[in-house]
């Protein structure tokens, strides 16, 4: 019951905020521009100043109405039943599932297919191995 | 894109053996609009290059992304780092002196020294150490890659359809800054307290202490943001009560 009225509470101030953000777009139409963007800012995607957007993102995306981005899109899956950090980096479920994964060409460089390889290639050649490290895939788009 | 460049390529290619590897999934973000327009894209995609020996050793990490000049700059000091530790007596006390030397100069003089290009073939004989390797820059502020992001030539928001924009973005000359003199330092840190480390050994505290993303974490340290004022309790994930198990 108590969860039920916590509900209503919360769609009502969707409604209120979308109302109250409706109603400042046609009395206002002038500023529109400026107040699009304060409504809904575009976040900044680059990846520090490009590494860090996250926080900056989900604070845009919840300022102007609370359960915005619960009704209308940031998928987020569940989080596994439980952890196991003794799971190899690569086996890691990630709790934020890609939307898709299109193949794209890695760059120019020839990379190896694996780290041992590039470690034996490296007794061989004397050069050293350079690993690039990263979260997702070099050779997905969203990368 | 950055390993689109024909120049970062051609010289990983020559000098280096590259391999990438995935410490996990990148976060993405879809917001639906309706009517089928949906925008998705990626969140927090941190990177690191380790240059290693051939057992895996590491000789050295740039954390994050550089601009290319820099980029290239930074590999082939490691390259040489790379090249005077298999000449000493004592690889790892070198390399445990090299990050000590270069975390001082970082916290002193907010800049890293440079490493001298051949110094072992000096006429006279001498003995490599960080000593004979390393030398001091001048100091200054700020840096020249602050300088050059911010020169009128750099944008914020560059074309990407076109090429070569990637070189007028300010914000990667603004990043480069901050990994050079700031993470850097970290990761230098790190290493002179564990020269023998292979990549297993330092990369969860490289993500989550120098590039701020806990790996162990699905919600990356992000999860009490996430979730501090959402009310619906039952869409929680199952440890979002519990506080994140980082900064151990």
């Amino acid at each position: 019951m108590a969860r039920r009225v916590v509900k209503n509470i919360a769609l009502l101030a969707i409604l209120a905020a979308s109302a109250a953000g409706m109603q400042a777009f046609a009395s206002e139409p002038t500023d529109a521009p400026a107040l699009r963007s304060k409504v809904f800012k575009i976040p900044d995607m680059s990846k520090s100043r490009i590494e860090l957007p996250v926080k900056g993102l989900i604070g845009d995306l919840r300022m102007p109405v609370a359960s915005d981005s619960r009704a209308k899109g940031i998928e987020i899956s569940k989080a596994p039943a439980s952890r196991n950090s003794a799971r190899s980096l690569d086996s890691q479920k990630p709790a934020l599932k890609p939307a898709s994964s299109q193949k794209v060409e890695p760059g120019k460089v020839r990379w190896h297919k694996a780290i041992q390889t590039a470690m034996d290639a490296s007794a061989q050649s004397g050069k050293p191995v350079l690993l690039f490290q990263m979260m997702g895939r070099l050779d997905d788009r969203f990368c | 894109m950055l390993f689109s460049d024909e120049d970062v390529a051609r010289q990983i290619n020559e000098k280096f053996e590259p391999v990438w590897v995935s410490v996990r999934d990148v976060p993405t973000v879809t917001i639906d609009f309706g009517k089928g327009h949906k925008l998705t894209r990626t969140l927090h995609g941190n990177v690191a290059t380790y240059v290693l020996t051939a057992d895996g050793t590491i000789i050295d990490v740039l954390p994050g992304l550089y601009e290319s000049a820099q980029y290239l700059a930074q590999l082939n000091q490691l390259w040489w780092v790379h090249h005077y530790a298999a000449r000493t007596r004592v690889p790892s006390a070198f390399l445990a002196d090299y990050h000590d030397e270069q975390a001082r100069a970082i916290q002193t003089s907010g800049k890293a020294k440079v490493v001298k290009p051949f110094a072992d073939m000096s006429k006279m004989s001498i003995e490599i150490s960080t000593k004979t390797i390393l030398r001091t820059t001048g100091s200054s502020y700020p840096s020249e890659v602050l300088r050059v992001a911010k020169s009128a030539e750099m944008v914020d928001r560059p074309d990407f359809s076109k090429p070569g924009q990637l070189k007028h973005w300010r914000k990667l000359y603004e990043d480069t800054d901050i990994n050079e003199n700031e993470r850097r330092g970290q990761i230098h840190m790190i290493l002179s307290k564990r020269p023998n480390a292979k990549p297993g050994d330092v990369t969860k505290e490289i993500y989550r202490d120098v590039l701020h993303a806990d790996i162990d974490d699905p919600y990356l340290g992000l999860q009490e943001t996430l979730f501090r004022d959402y009310p619906f309790q039952e869409d929680r994930p199952v440890s979002s009560g519990k506080t994140s198990q980082k900064h151990g």
